[in-house]
This record gives structure tokens, C-alpha cells and sequence, in this order.
């Protein structure tokens, strides 16, 4: 019960320090506009703490960062290291369970993400995951196990933006008379696949015509197996 | 009743109460074999293991089962403790969302996908969702062939929506096979993908009827055409 009124007051103490923290802001990333910076946050510092961020110190003795539960970052990839601690569950794992994660991330541009912390107190698991504040996409690390439905959700963020972009990327340098390009977004509308909703063999004839003119071998064979489909005809 | 005799009444209630509500959230302390069900397996054979489904969409259900705590809580000793936690919890809301959480950690869920026949094609929708998805964002989507195919194979839709387009036009390393695309847009429609009916309608008219036939019931009978050993390439 004391140790809990302890932690309790520990916890309103570091709240009131962290108000006075200063946020880390990368020196690269000073002068940058805010769309064009990646915002880290966490739950600092009684569940969470960030030891550093590509070995800067942050959550650390003398740092003037400690306590913050913020740093603005270059997107890009940064290495950053965390710290997750737990109490409950005492009889089955201690008083305290504590465990540190080292996360790779690749942080995109005007984008925000927060580190989150559980523990599973079935074997006194921690867990530790940074996910995008906008999308319930998992940038990093791992949820406990037992939520397929979020894991699916991250899925779907993810793949859907991973897929938005390719799509994107394929489309302009399509339009700008890249070859490859012409191909694989022909075919891409001839399959019909995300972010399209259904196969439309007229566009993938439009940009397979394109491909072909632009010297692409494989695109001819392919406009006479879709004019075959067409008109009712055998494509062999 | 006198007002101490409906306390000892509602106490007891409570305690009753408890060794059945405790004993339902702790649930069978072993868990559920779920290795041992496999590709192949009937609906009825996978469903003695894993029990009903929990919902159905199209061809996936999806299943909970019991992640095993490894900890017997029952039998006569528990007893006491049992009525304690529930009359501690029916007082406490934190104990409750404690033993909540506990029961939580030791569900897990899965979603088996079934083919025509309702023999099981597929172990996990999510495994499936994430090979079709690694190969959408692939960058040569013709070297990595293999995730398309996993997930075609394990019955997922829009994978089979694929493969039947790949099959019908000849594209990414297949050869064209307008009878094993029929098929694929069958198994598309019948997973439930929402331009699966319009590909079967294009596909049909390009089949004799006998072979068009003879592909539906190769299909009703769970027989899909190979996705790997298409490839030519």
C-alpha cells in the first residue's frame, strides 16, 4: 500500500517536472516547417522513458529533455531506445517489471506517432509498439498478442498507404512515358487491384497502347489477349 | 424479510454467483490444440476442435479459442478464493476489469477460411491478407509470384480475383488458361469479392459449355487449378 502511495506521488511529481522538460528537436530539424518534421511522443516517464534517440540522451540524468515526452525529428530513420516499466500482478511478477526495446524507425514527414506500453500479466510480458497518431498503423514493435483485429487494422494502414504511394509513384512516372511504368499500371488495371475497385480492361488498354508505342515487347501479345477477351474470343 | 436477512441473502447470492462467473472467466486452464487443425480438414472436423464459429463472412469464419494459462483454478480449494474475488469484484470495479483482462490474455482468435467443398484452405485470413498485401506493394511483382500464391491458395478473394486475371490474360510469368481463370473467378465470387461475378460473367462466354461445366464441378468439388506451377517464368 506504501509502495503504491509512493509510485502514486512519483508519478504526480515527474508530471509536474515534465510541464518544465524541454522537447528534443533534432538540430536538423529546427528550421524545418512542422510538415516537414516527424513528432515522436510517449507517456513519459513512469511507464515509458527514452533513454535516447540516436544516442542523444533524452530520459537521462542531466539531460534538459528529461521528462518532456516529446522530440521533432528529420523523417527518415532514427534509432531510438525505450524503456517500459510496469507494476501489478506483485505475487506473480514482483513489484516491478521493467524491459528495454531498441526500435528502428522510419519516421515520414509531417507525421506524429506515439510510443504505448502493456503489460500481459498472464507471464508478465512487457510489450512495446509506436504507432501513428492519425491511422492505427504500428510504425514499430509489438502489441500484446491476443488482438488480431488491431494487427489487422495496422495492416491495412500500412498497406494501404504502402500501396497508395506505389500506386502514386507508378502513375506519375507513367505519366511522364517511363516504359516500365506504362506496363505495370496497364496491368495493374487490367487485374483490378487496390486501390482499385474492380479490373477496367478499357484504361489498361489506354496505358498498355502507350507502353507498346513506347517500345515495350510484352505489350502488344497483351492488347491482343484483352481485344481477344473482348470480343468473346479465346485469348490463347 | 428483515433488512440483515437480505443482506445474508444477497451476500450469499453474490457468493453463489461467483464460483460460476469466476470459474467461467478463469475457462479450462489447457489450451486448445489449434495446431492440429490443417488445410484440408472438414468444417466439421476443424469445428471439433476449435467449437462454433463466433462470426462468418463470405468463406472466413472466425474462431476463439483458449491460449491456456497453465494454471488449474478449479476444484474445491479454489472455492473460497473464488467467492471472494466475485464478492470483492461486485464491490470493486478494478478487480473486475483485472479479471477481465486476465481472461482476455488467454483468448486468442483465428479466422480459418473454407473452400466450395468446406474443407479448410486456408489457416489464417490475417496470414492470407498479409501475403496478398506483401505482394500488391511488391516492386517486381512477378519475382515475388509466391505471395500472390500463397494467399490465392489459402482462398483469400481478392488474391483469387487476381489470380483469375493473371490466368485469363497471361500476365506476370502464367500461362493463359481461360478454364483455370474461370475457376479462380469462381472462387473469387465465392469468397465474396465484389467484381468476382462481373469476371466470372466475362470469362463464361469464352468456355464451351461442356468445359465450362465441367470446371464448376471440378470447383464445387473443392478442386482449385495450381497457382505455383503456373509460372513459366
Amino acid at each position: 500500500m506504501r509502495q503504491h502511495l509512493v509510485l502514486g506521488l512519483l508519478a504526480l511529481v515527474l508530471s509536474a517536472t515534465a510541464a518544465l522538460a524541454e522537447d528534443y528537436v533534432e538540430p536538423a530539424a529546427r528550421d524545418l516547417p512542422a510538415e516537414q518534421v516527424a513528432v515522436l511522443r510517449w507517456p513519459c516517464c513512469v511507464t515509458v522513458r527514452v533513454p535516447s534517440i540516436d544516442d542523444v540522451p533524452i530520459d537521462a540524468s542531466g539531460s534538459p529533455f528529461a521528462g518532456s515526452g516529446r522530440a521533432v525529428l528529420t523523417p527518415g530513420p532514427h534509432r531510438v531506445v525505450f524503456e517500459a516499466t510496469h507494476g501489478g500482478s506483485v505475487a506473480h511478477c514482483g513489484m516491478s517489471t521493467t524491459r528495454r526495446f531498441t526500435l528502428d524507425l522510419d519516421l515520414g514527414p509531417g507525421r506524429s506517432y506515439l510510443a504505448q506500453s502493456q503489460k500481459r500479466s498472464v507471464d508478465c510480458s512487457v510489450y512495446l509498439w509506436v504507432e501513428d497518431e492519425a491511422s492505427p498503423e504500428i510504425l514499430a514493435g509489438e502489441p500484446p498478442p491476443g488482438d488480431p483485429g488491431r494487427l489487422l487494422a495496422s495492416l491495412e494502414a500500412r498497406s494501404a498507404r504502402l500501396v497508395d504511394e506505389t500506386f502514386a509513384a507508378t502513375r506519375a512516372a507513367a505519366e511522364a512515358g517511363e516504359p516500365a511504368a506504362l506496363l505495370r499500371l496497364g496491368i495493374w488495371h487490367l487485374l483490378g487491384d487496390a486501390p482499385l475497385a474492380a479490373a477496367d480492361p478499357a484504361a489498361a488498354r489506354s496505358w498498355l497502347t502507350r507502353a507498346a508505342r513506347a517500345g515495350v515487347a510484352e505489350a502488344t501479345p497483351l492488347l491482343e489477349r484483352i481485344a481477344a477477351v473482348d470480343s468473346g474470343r479465346n485469348p490463347r | 424479510m428483515s433488512r440483515p436477512a437480505a443482506i445474508c441473502a444477497l451476500t450469499l447470492a453474490l457468493a453463489l454467483a461467483g464460483c460460476a462467473t469466476a470459474s467461467v472467466i478463469k475457462g479450462p486452464p489447457e489450451a486448445t490444440p489449434i495446431g492440429s487443425v490443417e488445410r484440408g480438414m472438414t468444417r466439421a472436423e476443424a469445428e471439433a476442435i476449435l467449437g462454433r464459429p463466433d462470426a462468418r463472412q463470405n468463406n472466413v469464419s472466425l474462431y476463439d479459442y483458449n491460449l491456456g494459462s497453465g494454471r488449474e483454478k478449479s476444484g474445491l480449494g479454489w472455492l473460497p478464493f473464488m467467492v471472494l474475488l466475485d464478492l470483492t469484484s461486485a464491490f470493486t470495479p478494478g478487480v473486475g476489469y483485472m479479471m477481465y483482462r486476465e481472461w482476455r490474455d488467454q483468448r486468442g482468435r483465428v479466422g480459418l477460411l473454407y473452400g466450395p467443398d468446406d474443407r479448410v484452405l486456408g489457416l489464417s485470413f490475417i496470414a492470407a491478407e498479409i501475403a496478398y498485401r506483401g505482394w500488391r506493394i511488391a516492386a517486381d511483382p512477378e519475382a515475388d509470384l509466391a505471395l500472390l500464391c500463397e494467399a490465392a491458395e489459402s482462398g483469400h478473394g481478392a488474391a483469387a480475383h487476381t489470380e483469375a486475371g493473371r490466368r485469363l490474360y497471361g500476365v506476370y510469368g502464367a500461362e493463359v488458361d481461360v478454364e483455370a481463370a474461370y475457376r479462380w473467378a469462381l472462387m473469387a465470387r465465392f469468397a465474396g469479392h465484389p467484381d468476382g461475378p462481373v469476371l466470372v460473367e466475362r470469362i463464361a462466354p469464352l468456355l464451351p459449355a461442356d468445359l465450362r461445366g465441367r470446371a464448376e464441378s471440378r470447383f464445387a468439388a473443392g478442386e482449385l487449378p495450381p497457382c505455383r506451377a503456373a509460372n513459366t517464368s
